[in-house]
């Protein structure tokens, strides 16, 4: 079903489906016993559909429990959906290989909640920001083949170094420990400590690539040098000279740290950070510019969709503010698509131009924004609606307190999640799962209730306009 | 003269300074800071001199002994022999501080010795047994499942083995050697590691920004090496400190019991065998190598302990 | 009449003692408190509120935080205040601190008027008679300053805390015990802080098992599941009296394995012979001859516990390990009961159920709510709530606030809440301060400070925050006014004002002289040197 038309930007609603989602279920299962035999399940999304067009900032709401996260992360696939599909730029995200949606992510990208933990604290911005740009490289050549080169030539010249510097070592040296085919013990410490540092540099623990090859030709380098000054074994000479050359070779095609740095000081510098702060960790950082850096990393590879998962939620009245103009902004600039999902209404009605409403892992109302918040149909968002708080003391009007908790999600009530705390409920509810129906006007609703108000409501069922689950949208 | 990206033709040594503490500024306040939390740790810098002092002695040995062993090459391996003199179980006095054994050999001489094959046998089975360890722990803890459990039970087999009797029986294999008192304790000790390492990763595994790295696509060789081993490793190196300690405690209790280096050897645990036929002639023969042991002991224990008070994320800050 | 104040606080001042300097996190705050109203402390991560709410309670982690100066007064009376304020204009002109560049300490105080002190101590000793006894004796607590409690021990603060000032704080899953079920930890406040009411209720328990023997009621205890097994209440199956039907439900709602009074049929926790509730004797008492004897002794023990908890006899007891338990578990059991009865009024649902069950068990909004009936539990004049809602939905939010109120109005107690969340504030808060880098810039009655605001940082936040009630929808995606620059560094704070670098009314005064609270209009306080005149302030929130 496609959306009327009228809204003032056209590209938000253009056919041009980015994502879209069907029938999406994630029942985690539960097991317990000794054999871990299945229990029951946590039904954390159970079947959601939407559709997130091009250009446009759709809202995901709901409270903690409704299946929110989860389904960020389903779309997303870090999770496997227990059922349903998901569909991104037309391709089955669900059904491919690990490795082809590794591939996809590039455009994909999703910004974390908490910004204190979703980065690295070990690892610098620099490393943090830059780390999409290594893990899919623009090289030619895949880094880790040439991460293993670096290694063997660091190994083979170290070996060389320390063989050619044995005999200053020799009078300070342990008696043998019986070791066979001796090198000092001392050398053999060496050898463990050069090596773990290689492997350690190499495999980029700290360090981008670029810097393990330099290790490794420079260590190449000078044990030929020593190699050629102490006249040692031939074997050690050709081996140097050799993997010098492979290095030279490699060296020419790899895109050199250089190049990333100064990406990522681009991108530093469009999400409002500065220079001086390439070389800080994490924590010396306050949260909202911890989530800059997210956003920054997030826009690493140029992606068409960006999910936010609750950016905002942890941060100050006024840092809230100034992360939400910088998202604005660069969604005016480069032309994203954000699926946003928080639970503060008014952050909603700022941003965002579609709303989907969820409620125990289900959708419960979608629509655009202005319609939703002039005259929200379903009770759910009534009620969460009028519950939101105002920064305004005159008005301290009815808000509609619903009794009891948030369902179980594992054992959520039968029929339509809601009925238990709904006053609008009757006969129908607590049997049957309502489904989303359009009741005019380009919305979708999922309630008995609206629906026999508005006189759609027959007794076989209700009667759904253009309403089979997997046409929502 | 390392090779440069090309961006300057003019490189300066000065500026290649000034450009890598620039880089490195954050790097280099924090070890400021952990340096700083050390010193306030009285017990930990005690801790780390005495090893120090150890390693110290360990490696001038030569120049501070009294009296210096022969190396003899007996049937491809070269063993220790220390010259008898006339001065037989003399107890300690100037010329010989620590006294003498029943071949009048210095004892001090001795103990200075053993500093250096306690050490290195320190090194070479701690060093090895934490990075198999380590490496099995990450295994198990990032990939769960099937291979968690084989390397779990795997783990529990090898923990139930008792070190002693795994030496015994080498030793009666391969023959007395402290090469093959070390194999045994590196078997016997790796396991601690993986129960530690796996532990730590099971919850780093869990930190939003391992699920960052994921979206952003990272493989999962990537995630456990360059994330999840980084945060995993400082109890690690908490243990390993302290094992250093215990592995030569061990060490020396094998040679007591005969394994390990021969008979004559400078080192500690066999010194004190040694000394135990002459305990009430000559109790220095077993006492002063039996005090080194619990120095070097006490020494990586407090630094251990300090190390873990500083690495311990929460009091940091 | 005005209600009185529970809290006053002057010139606190907090600092922390870190490696990289000291933090200054608050910077000489004074407001009150008066009892039944409600006041919120708004400012964002850093402001310091939290860390004011913790000097109130002299929670400060102590190495690296102290609290450098000013007073805190809890329940202080109208006449001692009077007095005292003399008393400190007097002290100050002996130490010589007109200048009030730093508020004086209580200590300090206390040092300058060394001779009225003792002065009147002597003349109390002295005199026996009524009213002048009472005078001199407000004279004495007024220039010790008595109510300050940032000069009580520790021992004192122990039995003030929980007890008279109560704090709710953010994550319920932290501060409540995850080994304890809901109930025992209710009841260990209460076995702490109300221990004579809880003998009462044991006596009264006591009774019940008196007349239970006397008319021989004997009962048996059964798991709820052999109870259902056998027919409720044996004869009475089938019959669908009212009695029959709430008994059912209740015992519906209980695990099957937890033990009642077959007489009853209510609960029967293991530890006694005899029901709590109806006395019947419940299992084989070995001492049943003894028995009689027996309650007598805890009848006396309890009445003398209730009247003077050091007793002799109660020393006594307590020095016994074994009656130490035995009492201990009693009163714990008692405490439990009452702990139901306090989470009904705190309307969870089937209290009893909820009062066994471990906190991981419960949902957010119950966590809360039982910690809500822990600090209630002693009637407390202040109640500090710390972000209680921050981590709760919003529907949720809004059951827990209204219990509040509701709460308030049934105790006239107090409440000092803490939030970043100005929505929350302008519903349910009658007075409003707006802290920013340790001190207060703006305080006055929510409708002062919302709509007639002063000060340029509470324009600016009110004017950052992203609406949705009676903004059109032209205005949406519109940029949000930002207040340019960041939070102060604590660290190196800036000098004078410590908002001058982001205020766009700063004057060239502002970054010498740290601006006092002034009044601006009846009750309204603002920091500022150049504050917003009226006319703009009102005129922008007509328009926003």
């Amino acid at each position: 079903m496609t959306e009327t038309t009228g809204h003032p930007k056209p590209s938000a609603e253009s056919d041009d489906v980015l994502l879209s989602a069907r029938n999406l279920k994630m029942h985690f299962p539960l097991r317990g016993g000794l054999l871990r035999t299945v229990r029951g399940h946590v039904m954390a999304v159970d079947g959601v559909s939407l559709k997130l067009h091009r250009g446009e900032t759709l809202a995901v709401v709901g409270e903690s429990g409704s299946g929110k996260s989860t389904l960020a992360r389903l779309l997303l696939r870090l999770l496997e959906p227990s059922a349903g599909t998901v569909f991104f730029m037309g391709r089955d995200l669900t059904t491919q290989r690990l490795k082809v949606v590794r591939e996809e992510r590039k455009h994909l990208q999703m910004v974390f909640q908490d910004p204190l933990s979703s980065l690295d604290p070990r690892m610098t911005i620099k490393n943090i920001v830059a780390e999409p740009l290594v893990v899919h490289p623009i090289a030619r050549r895949r880094p880790r083949s040439v991460a293993a080169l670096a290694i063997l030539a660091g190994i083979v010249g170290a070996i060389s170094i320390l063989s050619a510097l044995i005999p200053f070592f020799a009078p300070v040296s342990a008696p043998s420990l019986g070791f066979p085919a001796t090198p000092d013990v001392l050398v053999v410490i060496s050898y463990m400590a050069v090596g773990g540092f290689l492997l350690w540099s190499a495999l980029g623990l700290s360090k981008v690539e670029g810097r393990a090859l330099r290790f490794g030709f420079g260590v190449s380098a000078v044990s030929l040098g020593l190699a050629i000054l102490f006249g040692l074994n031939i074997v050690q000479v050709v081996g140097s000279i050799g993997l010098l050359a492979i290095m030279v070779f490699v060296r020419k095609n790899f895109e050199t740290e250089e190049e990333v740095t100064q990406r990522v000081l681009g991108l530093l510098e469009l999400v409002g950070l500065k220079k001086e702060h390439l070389n800080r960790f994490p924590h010396e950082f306050s949260g909202g510019q911890r989530q800059r850096i997210s956003i920054a990393r997030a826009l690493a590879l140029n992606p068409n969709v960006i999910i936010l998962d609750e950016p905002t939620s942890a941060l100050d009245v006024s840092v809230q503010a100034q992360i939400l103009n910088l998202l604005m902004e660069l969604q005016r600039r480069l032309g994203l698509t954000y699926l946003f999902i928080t639970h503060d209404l008014s952050v909603v009605y700022h941003i965002a131009d579609r709303v989907a409403v969820m409620y125990a892992g289900q959708i419960v109302e979608v629509g655009r924004t202005e319609e939703i918040f002039a005259k929200p149909l379903h009770p759910y968002t009534q009620a969460l609606i009028s519950a939101a708080p105002s920064a305004d003391p005159s008005r301290k009007t009815q808000r509609i307190v619903l009794e009891g908790e948030v369902p179980s999600a594992t054992h959520p009530p039968s029929g339509c999640r809601f009925h238990p705390r709904c006053w609008l409920a009757f006969e129908p509810c607590p049997k049957v799962v309502p489904h989303l129906f359009d009741p005019g006007g380009g919305r979708r609703v999922a309630c008995f209730a609206v629906a026999r108000d508005l006189g759609l409501w027959a007794v076989g069922g209700p009667q759904v306009s253009g309403g089979t689950p997997e046409a929502q949208g | 003269m390392a090779v440069e990206s090309g961006e300057q033709p003019f490189v300066t040594w000065s500026r290649v300074w000034r450009r890598f503490l620039q880089e490195h500024a954050s790097r280099i306040s924090e070890i400021k800071y952990t340096l700083f939390l050390f010193r306030k740790n009285r017990l930990a810098v005690l801790g780390l001199g005495l090893i120090l002092g150890l390693i110290a002695i360990a490696l001038a040995a030569p120049e501070l002994a009294f009296q210096q062993p022969v190396l003899v090459n007996i049937s491809g391996s070269l063993q220790q022999r220390w010259i008898p003199s006339s001065d037989v179980l003399v107890g300690p006095s100037w010329t010989h501080p620590f006294g003498t054994d029943n071949f009048g050999v210095d004892w001090y001489s001795k103990v200075l010795y053993g500093a250096s094959v306690s050490l290195q046998v320190g090194i070479l089975v701690v060093v090895p047994a934490s990075l198999i360890g380590t490496l099995l722990g990450l295994l198990a803890g990032f990939k769960g499942g099937l291979v968690e459990e084989i390397i779990m039970r795997i783990t529990d087999i090898f923990l139930s083995i008792p070190s002693l009797i795994l030496a015994i029986a080498i030793t009666a294999v391969l023959g007395r050697s402290i090469t093959h008192v070390m194999y045994a304790l590196i078997i016997t000790w790796w396991p601690w590691y993986t129960r530690l390492v796996r532990g730590q990763v099971l919850s780093v595994k869990e930190r939003q920004f391992i699920e960052s790295a994921k979206s952003v696509g990272a493989s999962p060789t990537r995630l456990m090496l360059h994330h999840i081993l980084p945060n995993s490793v400082s109890p690690v190196i908490v243990q390993a400190s302290m094992d250093f300690g215990y592995v030569i405690l061990t060490a020396a209790g094998l040679g007591f019991l005969g394994l390990g280096s021969a008979p004559g050897t400078a080192e500690w645990g066999v010194m004190i065998s040694e000394g135990i036929n002459y305990l009430f002639v000559a109790p220095w023969m077993s006492a002063f190598p039996g005090l080194a042991i619990v120095i070097a002991v006490l020494g990586f224990n407090l630094l251990g302990d300090g190390l873990r008070d500083i690495l311990d994320p929460r009091l940091r800050r | 009449m005005i209600s009185p104040v529970v809290l006053g606080v002057e010139g606190l001042r907090t600092y922390f003692h870190t490696y990289e300097g000291t933090v200054k996190a608050v910077e000489e705050i004074s407001f009150e408190i008066r009892s039944g109203e409600t006041v919120g402390l708004v400012g964002e991560t850093g402001s310091g509120k939290t860390v004011t709410a913790l000097s109130v309670m002299r929670l400060v982690p102590s190495p690296p935080g102290k609290i450098e100066s000013g007073r805190v007064f809890l329940e202080e009376p109208e006449e001692v205040q009077r007095l005292r304020r003399d008393y400190d204009a007097m002290a100050r002109a002996r130490l010589q601190q007109n200048k009030i560049e730093r508020e004086i300490t209580s200590a300090q105080v206390q040092q300058a008027l060394q001779p009225e002190i003792s002065a009147l101590r002597a003349k109390l000793g002295a005199i026996a008679k009524g009213r002048e006894k009472e005078n001199l004796r407000l004279q004495l607590q007024a220039s010790t300053s008595e109510f300050d409690i940032l000069q009580k021990t520790e021992e004192q603060m122990r039995t003030i805390r929980g007890n008279r000032i109560s704090m709710i704080f953010q994550e319920p899953m932290t501060a409540l015990n995850p080994v304890f079920t809901i109930g025992d930890q209710i009841a260990e406040t209460l076995v702490l802080h109300r221990r004579a009411d809880l003998c009462s209720e044991v006596l009264k328990a006591l009774e019940l098992e008196v007349d239970a023997r006397r008319h021989n009621v004997h009962g048996r205890r059964l798991t709820v599941k052999e109870a259902k097994d056998k027919g409720l209440a044996g004869h009475h199956m089938g019959d669908q009296s009212t009695a029959d039907r709430e008994i059912r439900e209740r015992l519906g709602r209980m695990k099957d394995e937890e033990p009642v009074c077959s007489a009853c049929w209510s609960r029967a926790p293991d530890l006694w012979d005899y029901c709590p509730s109806c006395g019947a004797r419940l299992s084989f008492d070995l001492w049943a001859p003894f028995r009689s004897w027996i309650m007598s002794l805890e009848k006396k023990l309890y009445t003398r516990m209730m009247a003077d908890l050091r007793d002799e006899l109660v020393d006594f007891v307590d020095s016994i390990r074994f009656l130490r338990r035995l009492v201990r578990n009693r009163l714990q059991d008692e405490g439990v009961r009452w702990a139901v009865r306090l989470l009904e009024e705190v309307k969870i649902p089937d209290p009893e159920r909820i009062a066994g069950q471990y906190p991981f068990e419960l949902s957010g909004g119950m966590r809360q709510r039982s910690m809500i009936a822990m600090m209630m539990a002693c009637n407390p004049t202040l109640l500090i709530a710390d972000e209680p809602t921050t981590a709760l939905d919003v529907t949720v939010e809004a059951q827990i606030l209204k219990l509040m109120k509701e709460l308030q109005a049934k105790t006239n107690m107090a409440i000092l809440l803490i939030t970043h969340d100005l929505g929350i504030v302008a519903e349910v808060c009658d007075k409003v301060g707006v802290m920013y880098a340790g001190s207060i810039a703006e305080f006055g009655t929510t409708e002062q400070v919302f709509h007639r605001m002063r000060h340029p940082y509470t324009y600016g936040l009110m004017r950052s925050i992203p609406r949705f009630r009676g903004v059109a929808s032209e205005d949406r995606k519109r940029e949000l006014y930002i207040i340019r620059g960041t939070v102060p560094n604590l660290l190196h704070p800036p000098t004078g004002c410590r908002f001058h670098p982001r205020c766009p009314r700063a004057l060239a005064i502002c970054k010498e002289i740290v601006p006092r609270l002034e009044e601006a209009e009846s009750g309204h306080l603002v920091a500022c040197h150049n504050p917003i005149p009226l006319s703009e302030s009102v005129a922008s929130e007509a328009g926003a």
